[in-house]
């Protein structure tokens, strides 16, 4: 710790007394005696002069790693059978929650969920009351009603003095859904005006290509890029009521809490806003398959094209792992290298060493039933073929050659180091107490990750890169000017090239 | 502007305040009560009442805390309509507000929003390094911290009314269309607006 602040006040001091020049002597003179317990060379090790600036040259040793302790999760049950999770933080008056059932778009159409939860917070609960926005409008509360993969529910972001009447509204909502015309004609214009925007977006077609690759059309995870826009408009409120009763039960609901709180009075209050809540009883549904390697007589090539594009956005992708799955460390790691950060091996290759693109990367989502790995991004428009290869190579040398031992250590420490940070919001922990349930993890996961990032080797790293990136699973997936991209993607010699239009709807396919 | 864009979207730039001034403070004010979804007055107006947007905002930008920021109200128009009758609509219900100002209620409910989202900026660690730098940087101190909460707890319906005529004039505003429509102006000053 000494050394930091030493670091600090070298550096301030330097600037503070003489702009850009180095820090005078007598500045510098203040290190040696505080950072003589230190081990490796540093910045005070470095002979004085006051023409040198050779101390530049070594970066300043950090300190050891603290410890991390995860919050402690409180945990309750109401009389009618929902779990209630709270982690206390009383450093701001503020207070989250979020109210989630079990059952989301991996045994629904996920185009239908969303529509129904935005059409239920434009609507007048009853005749005589305010819309359910206005209602949360009025408490200065921000509430968001979503419908999720695997999950759907409201979060509530509240002060901590609007929290009770906060949950009395999202509880009848939830217990007693109800929409109007009104609230659905308003749904349904911001579902397609997001619907619109989205389209206008090249990373997001090229992500709903993905999709489109990877999963077959009726597949709960193939999600919104097929006939969005037409759905929106046919759902009926039937077909929406038939959703609030299939999903909207406590049945499998948890409610989470995080915030200045504690569960001697938040407890009183969650019962008496959802102990009455009654429903189907359901089983939740056994998750959807994992998307499949492609068999040898379908299309491993997809393009979509937008003539006149400045850029062509690339992805090589894979069916990736369900989050439950003991791979899910060692992938996490393994993404690191591969493309997790600026200065992992693909944006290494293709920005620095070849000049391809302003960055790339790689991230894998891991849902119940698996997800989609991804390595790509947006590269000049007429070096598609090129930084296809150099995806290809990065990723077979994944499977080839054990990582290097720095790189190993540098990608575990800031996973590690970087996991504390998930804590520091009430929205990220939300997220985070909800992740364990959702997807069928112990709830001691927070006090285990570290440990099991830490034991990844590079051996497992390669088992895994083989068992989940190897080329027989592997696909290509471009969009951008078709004029300047197909032969490209020819030349790669992976099988014809199937062209896709993920934004239009099956009448225009 | 002229672009492969389905959606037409429409840019209203004011000359902003400097950060942290009252006036920031105030346009912030002003912004939640325009465009917040739900029962913003625009939103009300423009998305819900007349049918001509399906998407308004208003807000100040983060940039130029020194030079003063710039003040936007940004409104995505309906598939169909004329991008001229949201300008006016926008025109007409920034008037009302430069008249008649905010109700006392409707004021009141902004100012609690409004605190609530400062109190939220302050939960991450990184937000709050970041305030207390553009504290130093545009202030020269950190004592100015306080005022963000009592400049807004400070504002009345009057001083709100006031605010939004002297800082959102007509005469001062930049209007940006970017449309699909080829026949569009393809640059300059929109008939009838400066």
């Amino acid at each position: 710790m000494k050394y930091v602040v030493v670091a600090s006040f070298v550096m301030l001091s330097g600037l503070g007394a003489s702009g850009c020049a180095p820090p005078s002597q007598s500045t510098l003179l203040r290190g040696p005696k505080l950072n003589s317990v230190q081990p490796k060379p540093t910045t005070a090790d470095v002979p004085l002069s006051p023409d040198t600036e050779a101390w530049r040259a070594v970066a300043p040793a950090a300190e050891a790693a603290r410890a991390f302790v995860p919050p402690p999760i409180a945990r309750a049950t109401l009389s009618n059978g929902i779990d209630v999770l709270l982690v206390e933080r009383h450093d701001l008056p503020l207070v989250n929650v979020q109210v989630l059932a079990l059952h989301g778009a991996d045994d629904t159409p996920a185009r239908i969920g969303s529509l129904a939860m935005a059409a239920l917070l434009a609507s007048h609960s009853s005749g005589q009351l305010p819309t359910l926005r206005e209602q949360f409008e009025s408490l200065a509360v921000t509430a968001s009603f979503w419908s999720a993969m695997d999950s759907v529910g409201a979060t509530l972001e509240c002060t901590e003095s609007n929290l009770a009447p906060a949950l009395t509204v999202v509880g009848q909502a939830l217990q007693h859904p109800r929409i109007d015309a009104n609230g659905l004609s308003e749904a349904r214009a911001q579902e397609q005006a997001s619907f619109a925007r989205s389209k206008e977006s090249l990373a997001s077609v090229q992500g709903w290509a993905v999709l489109d690759a990877l999963y077959p059309a009726l597949h709960p995870y193939r999600g919104v890029s097929v006939d969005r826009a037409r759905d929106i408009q046919v759902v009926r409120e039937t077909e929406i009521a038939q959703f609030y009763a299939s999903h909207l039960t406590p049945h499998h609901a948890i409610i989470s809490v995080a915030g200045d709180a504690t569960m001697a009075t938040l407890q009183p209050v969650l019962e008496k806003a959802f102990g009455q809540w009654r429903g189907t009883a359901l089983q939740r549904q056994a998750p959807p398959k994992s998307a499949r390697p492609p068999r040898a007589d379908e299309a491993r090539a997809f393009l979509v094209d937008r003539r006149g594009v400045a850029q062509t956005h690339i992805a090589v992708v894979a069916p990736s792992l369900p989050r439950s799955s003991p791979d899910w460390a060692a992938a996490t790691v393994l993404n690191a290298i591969l493309g997790g950060s600026p200065s992992s091996r693909v944006n290494h290759n293709l920005r620095e060493e070849k000049g391809l693109t302003y960055g790339v990367g790689s991230w894998f989502s891991a849902r119940r039933g698996g997800g989609e790995w991804t390595i790509g991004g947006a590269v000049t428009r007429d070096k598609a073929g090129l930084a296809i290869r150099e995806l290809l190579r990065e990723i077979g040398r994944m499977i080839d050659e054990p990582v290097r031992a720095d790189e190993l250590a540098a990608a575990k420490s800031g996973l590690i180091e970087g996991f504390p940070a998930t804590f520091e919001t009430l929205r990220s922990l939300i997220w985070m107490l909800g992740e364990a349930p959702v997807q069928e993890l112990p709830m001691n996961q927070w006090e285990t990750r570290a440990a099991d990032f830490s034991n990844v080797t590079a051996v497992e790293i390669q088992r895994v890169a083989l068992k989940y990136l190897n080329k027989d699973r592997l696909r290509i997936v471009a969009t951008g000017d078709a004029a300047v991209v197909r032969n490209d993607l020819e030349d790669l010699q992976w099988g014809p090239v199937r062209m896709l239009e993920p934004a239009a709807s099956s009448a225009q396919r | 502007m002229e672009s492969s864009a389905e959606v037409t979207r429409i840019m209203i730039g004011w000359p902003g305040a400097t950060h942290f001034s009252e006036t920031d403070s105030q346009l912030g004010l002003v912004g939640d009560l325009l465009a917040r979804v739900g029962a913003g007055r625009l939103y009300a107006e423009l998305v819900r009442t007349e049918h001509v947007a399906d998407r308004v905002d208003a807000y100040s930008d983060i940039m130029g805390d020194r030079a003063g920021r710039i003040f936007w109200i940004s409104v995505d128009v309906h598939k169909g309509v004329d991008p001229e009758r949201a300008i006016e609509s926008v025109t007409r219900v920034v008037h009302q507000l430069a008249t008649a100002g905010p109700s006392a209620p409707e004021l009141a409910l902004a100012q609690q929003r409004e605190l609530t989202k400062r109190v939220r900026a302050l939960e991450s660690v990184t937000r709050r390094a970041d305030l207390l730098g553009q504290l130093h940087d545009v202030v020269g101190s950190d004592t100015a911290f306080e005022s963000l909460q009592t400049d807004v707890l400070g504002a009345t319906p009057a001083s709100v009314r006031e605010t939004v005529r002297r800082a959102l004039p007509t005469n001062r505003r930049v209007v940006v269309v970017a449309s699909h429509d080829s026949s569009a102006a393809a640059c300059g000053r929109l008939r009838g607006h400066q």
